[in-house]
């Protein structure tokens, strides 16, 4: 066997190295003039349809952009991470998209916890984080920052949204509610909760249903919620779970012994079809198809001609989400964080819901929540908002003096 | 608990259980003959799904669509098991199978969602079954009705075909003596591509009749894995009867247990399993 001489292993070593270091000046040059930002969402898990979808409109945007002639002349770069509902996951990719990559810009992801996660790290390192989903309120309460950016309603003002909803029907005495058995279940339910007794407080709720995620068998659940009679029911099931409870309800005629009013998320509506029951009702964050701004027929046209499907809510808040990171950038002529946020405060900004304004304090946005009753059009093949509502959720948000002292709370 | 809610949770608990029994047949069938772990069995179960939806998309409008493409599908998913088969020849000894077929588990959701994307489907109930039946009051889903019916009869079809056929007897033969079968002329790998065939086709077939009751979806493979590998073990690894009734324990303990505690159903479920295994390790009617 040949033995390696002690000369020819240095030069090897060394000849590795210099490639490393030669061709680093040729790296750079190639990224000169590129913004590079960075989507960090959870494509592996129970998340993937929703994270696909936020990276798909992820992806329209940066299309856009580029044909706009990108932020401040430079052409856009979109890199794409997989947190997998993990947290670590998450801030290895943080970390990495920050320090190696040098991103301007993350935005994402699905899950609260890995962005809460996340937020932390953007902080640390002054890069803006712009939440396009929605979920904790956390994040912009007392985990608030200058770098969070919350563009898309909190949890706390989709169930205000939805109580509004339910509050319409007048002639609803009684009432059950039933949600996945985890956070974000909970917390909608108890969002919902405190805001519909003030708004009716004659209705009275039966009994509140706790199935866990991904939950196969509907059936006890089903017949124990016809068994009460009552007259409303509000579900926030959503995805496979929501097709699975309506297909095994269906036989049992539940949707027309009572009203219902659910979350209308696009991936179980669309994968319901014509199956969608009639007569309900729903809420849900950016209903592309319903929302029927000049914007966003264009954005609808754009997604459907390079995805070859309708967008989601989750498409249009991430679409959203890098347009207005654009938007910041070319007022402050910088894609530098601190002078992005200074920008930033307090601006308002169009979006393909609308104009929206971002509170000074906690850089909270007006986003509305939509509702409405829910109709199969043909023209897509899936029930949409046929009208969609928008519902002011500024009522239910925490003043500025609140969000400061739970802020100065958490930090002790 | 009211009468109405023990029937109704009852009949739920079987049907949950007799599709398990349908995906545990194949894996069942598979193990008994050839003595091969497929840990993506379940994946075949998706893959009937799949294959059987756009099957059906693209007969929709003709009569008994469904049923056509529940055969088609079976035969589709049926190809692709003699082919997964054709790559686990060479591989003798459990733990390489379980490699092997572990990782195929994430190239065949890889390939699931590169060719159907990552969105839900759904498949309504065919016509006829599409509806309930009200015995003494109590509303009962006619489809609930019909799976159990028609897994009962996959399983009786199977057993029928291996106890009184002469391919079901040379199946039987080569599970005791593969030299002896070899040796009388018979192919065996023919024979076990057959099998694997015929087991792969039962698992497919069950996706799709699965599908009506759900959705279908990258992930309803993940979902199966567990239980129906628990089904096949304590009702005995190669025993159809066996499968059969650790199908209906498990179903009925995953349906009561929901009503009980739902976080815990499944948490239930292994609880039955530990018991069975320490009362009788080598299954319920498996062979010690």
């Amino acid at each position: 066997m040949e033995r390696y001489s002690k000369g020819k292993v240095l030069a090897c070593v060394v000849g590795i190295l210099a490639l490393c270091f030669i061709t680093l000046p040729f790296t750079s040059a190639a990224n000169a003039g590129t913004v590079k930002l960075g989507l960090i969402t959870d494509l592996t898990g129970a998340a993937f349809v929703t994270a696909r979808d936020s990276a798909d409109g992820a992806r329209v945007a940066v299309d856009r952009i580029n044909a706009e002639g990108g932020i401040l002349g430079n052409k856009v770069e979109l890199l794409v991470r997989d947190s997998a509902l993990k947290t670590d996951m998450g801030v290895s990719h943080a970390r990495e998209l920050i320090l190696d990559k040098k991103v301007n810009l993350i935005v994402g992801p699905i899950s609260s916890g890995v962005r809460l996660a996340i937020s932390d790290v953007c902080r640390v390192f002054k890069v803006v984080l712009i939440d396009g989903i929605g979920g904790s309120v956390s994040l912009h309460r007392e985990r608030g920052h200058d770098y969070f950016w919350q563009l898309s309603v909190p949890t706390s003002g989709e169930s205000y949204g939805a109580a509004v909803g339910c509050s319409i029907f007048k002639e609803v005495e009684t009432m059950v509610t039933i949600a996945p058995d985890y956070v974000w279940g909970r917390q909608e339910i108890e969002g919902f909760t405190a805001p519909f007794k003030e708004m009716r407080p004659d209705v009275k709720i039966l009994e509140n249903y706790w199935p866990k995620l991904g939950e196969k068998d509907y059936t006890p659940y089903i017949t124990a919620i016809i068994a009460k009679k009552p007259d409303l029911m509000y579900s926030v099931l959503y995805g496979g779970d929501w097709i699975n409870f309506v297909k095994q309800a269906k036989p049992y005629g539940l949707f027309e012994k009572m009203q219902v009013f659910c979350f209308a998320e696009a991936s179980s509506q669309i994968g319901l079809g014509k199956e969608a029951p009639e007569g309900t009702w729903g809420f849900g964050r950016a209903p592309a198809p319903s929302i029927r701004t000049p914007q966003m027929k264009t954005f609808i046209k754009a997604y459907k001609e390079k995805m070859g499907r309708w967008p989601s809510d989750a498409s249009v808040t991430t679409y959203d989400a890098f347009m207005v990171f654009k938007y910041g950038a070319e007022k402050a002529k910088s894609i530098d964080g601190p002078a992005w946020v200074k920008a930033m405060k307090g601006a308002t900004v169009e979006t393909l819901r609308g104009t929206l304004t971002f509170r000074q304090c906690d850089n909270l946005s007006n986003s509305p929540e939509y509702i409405g009753p829910l109709v199969y059009e043909p023209e897509y093949g899936f029930v949409v908002f046929k009208p969609a509502l928008a519902i002011d959720t500024a009522p239910i948000a925490l003043s500025c003096e609140e969000i400061m002292q739970l802020r100065k709370k958490a930090k002790k | 608990m009211t009468f109405v809610t023990f029937l109704n949770q009852f009949i739920s608990g079987a049907t949950y259980g007799l599709v398990l029994f349908m995906v545990a047949l194949g894996l069942a069938l598979i193990f008994g003959v050839m003595s091969i772990v497929n840990l993506a069995h379940p994946s075949l179960y998706m893959l009937g799904a799949f294959f059987g939806y756009f099957i059906w998309f693209s007969l929709k409008g003709y009569y008994l669509s469904f049923w056509l493409s529940v055969i088609l599908a079976g035969l589709a998913v049926a190809c692709a098991g003699i082919i997964l088969e054709f790559f686990l020849r060479p591989l003798r000894e459990h733990t390489e199978q379980i490699l092997f077929t572990y990782a195929f588990i994430y190239i065949i959701a890889d390939l699931v969602k590169m060719f159907w994307g990552g969105r839900y489907y759904t498949l309504p109930r065919p016509p006829g079954l599409d509806g309930s039946v009200t015995v003494g009051g109590i509303i009962l889903p006619t489809y609930n009705l019909f799976i159990i019916g028609v897994s009962l009869l996959m399983g009786a079809l199977l057993w029928l075909l291996l106890s009184k056929t002469k391919l079901g007897k040379i199946i039987r033969a080569a599970v005791f003596d593969r030299e002896m079968v070899a040796m009388l002329g018979i192919r065996l790998p023919w024979l076990f591509a057959l099998v694997f065939g015929i087991g792969a086709f039962v698992a497919g077939a069950a996706g799709l009749l699965a599908a009506p009751m759900g959705s279908i979806a990258v992930g309803m493979d993940a979902e199966m894995i567990v239980p129906v590998f628990v089904v096949c073990i304590i009702g005995g690894m190669g025993s159809f009867s066996g499968a059969l009734i650790a199908s209906l324990i498990i179903g009925e303990v995953y349906a009561f247990g929901i009503l009980v505690l739902p976080q815990m159903a499944m948490a239930f479920m292994f609880v039955v399993v530990v018991v069975i295994l320490i009362i009788r390790p080598q299954g319920i009617l498996g062979r010690s």
